[in-house]
């Protein structure tokens, strides 16, 4: 297999964990040209990549440095919109028995906090990754992922009760 | 919701909906990647050649300019060299434009470089930079025009050297819908400019030539085997505070670097320390400021590594 065949392998199999993590971190539905870009790099790093590691943490930490690295972008331009070749669909989403409202309101509050909260709680908590692999995307200790989760979870839950009073009571 | 415990929230987290491009989409996507590899493959190829050929080169003009004297009295102006490439350009380099929303509203003042109406380049302010993929990484072509005939048209960049005349595809790409006033919009990446100095970009769309735009490429980034400094060696002057951005091949973990700058003839040093500024994945991003007095070839030693690269008095400003 050569690295081309080996990239698109991974496209096919790791494209719902990329664009599920992109969604969440971006906040935007419309992430398809970053999951591309995301394994685009990795064809041109792929002299980089430790084969005894998993693909799918290191592309995930290849899709955060380019979520970062646009986001950095649009500050200097103050909003770049991501552009698809054709009018873009939105992804996918999976069935879930989780209510609408409830959705928006998380997804919300997931997003208003700091980049070392979201990071944790979008791979720890939503993706269901292990306190292993989530350090290893983030490049620090898991000790470190497991204290920045807990203290993530209280912040959410503060900022769920700021934003989610309005939903409480209409339920 | 108010009211949720840490295992209600853990709950929540692990019901939230996981997204996928739909099947649609992923072919679409794999279509485009599988052709941006090739491109990727090619320019990998182009390059290695390229360098093989300039290794020759390089041997006989060496050879060339010692047995050159020897031979005839000399009638090379050497003053010339010296100039600013602009300092000798006759023509002109191609402006930017504003871009409008559909409404009339200014998006993007000064925002497109190319010719207005017709077809140009988001600028977003930086010059694009020899042997850097970086700068073109992400460029959006817009064009005006019939859109039913420009939609789905392949449009055709060769950018080419005001001098050595050499000349290499800078981007090809197909055109979509339009977008905020103009009648076609692309997204796409440009090739790297292999080296400094002015190009001329001929733009061809279907079979039409829709335009030529004038862009002048700064010189490469000062860079060793693991470390580039994100400033173009031309932009290294005397008399101004210069922020340094070392981007180093490999994550070092450390909050700060010390590096040592040292000047080839009066061996003057300077001690500086990098800051840690962000991690990418395998790289590493550490920032300096630095201040030279005066001209000169200096060499600066990081993590083990040296590199050279040229102070010298601004001699062109581009704004």
């Amino acid at each position: 297999m050569d690295d081309k065949q080996l990239i698109e392998d991974w496209f096919l199999k790791y494209q719902k964990y990329i664009t599920t993590y992109l969604v969440y971190y971006t906040g935007k539905k419309d992430v398809e040209d970053l999951v591309q870009e995301c394994f685009l790099k990795a064809y041109q790093k792929l002299h980089l990549f430790h084969w005894d590691s998993d693909p799918k943490t290191w592309l995930i930490s290849i899709a955060r440095n380019l979520a970062i690295d646009l986001s950095r972008k649009r500050k200097i331009i103050s909003f770049l919109p991501i552009m698809t070749d054709h009018p873009s669909p939105l992804p996918n989403t999976e069935e879930t028995v989780i209510h609408k409202d409830e959705i928006l309101i998380v997804e919300k509050a997931i997003k208003s906090l700091s980049r070392t909260y979201r990071d944790v709680l979008i791979l720890k908590g939503i993706m269901d990754f292990s306190s292993k692999e989530t350090a290893t995307i983030l490049n620090c200790s898991e000790n470190r992922v497991n204290v920045t989760f807990h203290r993530g979870i209280e912040k959410l839950k503060r900022q769920l009760r700021k934003d989610g009073d309005g939903y409480v009571q209409q339920k | 919701m108010s009211n949720k415990n840490d295992f209600d929230v853990l709950k929540t987290l692990e019901k939230m909906p996981k997204h996928k491009l739909n099947q649609h989409r992923e072919r679409d996507v794999l279509k485009q990647l599988n052709t941006k590899m090739m491109k990727v493959e090619r320019w990998k190829r182009w390059k290695n050649t390229t360098l093989h050929i300039t290794t020759i080169v390089g041997a006989a003009a060496i050879l060339f300019f010692f047995i050159y004297p020897i031979l005839t009295e000399p009638s090379f102006d050497s003053s010339l060299s010296e100039l600013h490439p602009l300092e000798h350009f006759d023509g002109k380099l191609t402006p930017t434009f504003h871009l409008y929303d559909e409404d009339g509203s200014l998006l993007f003042e000064d925002g497109v470089r190319g010719i207005e109406g017709k077809i140009g380049y988001r600028d977003i302010g930086d010059n694009f930079v020899a042997e850097d993929e970086r700068t073109g990484g992400k460029m959006f072509w817009y064009v005006w025009g019939d859109p039913n005939e420009l939609r789905g048209e392949k449009l055709v960049a060769t950018a080419t050297h005001v001098g050595t005349e050499e000349s290499f595809l800078l981007n090809e790409v197909e055109l979509s819908l339009g977008i905020y006033e103009a009648d076609a919009h692309a997204l796409t990446s440009f090739a790297p400019f292999p080296y400094e100095g002015i190009w001329k970009i001929d733009i061809e769309i279907g079979t039409l030539e829709y335009g030529q735009i004038t862009i002048y490429v700064k010189s490469p980034y000062p860079q060793s085997e693991s470390i580039t400094y994100l400033i173009s060696e031309e932009d290294i002057i005397v008399g101004e505070t210069l922020s340094f951005k070392a981007n180093i091949n490999k994550v070092i973990g450390e909050p700060s670097l010390e590096a040592v700058l040292i000047e080839n003839n009066t061996r003057e040093e300077k001690h500086i320390t990098f800051e840690h500024n962000v991690d990418f994945v395998g790289e590493s991003m550490y920032e300096a400021d630095v201040h030279f007095e005066k001209e000169g070839e200096w060499k600066i030693h990081l993590l083990g590594e040296t590199t050279s690269f040229k102070v010298s008095e601004r001699s062109y400003s581009l704004d």
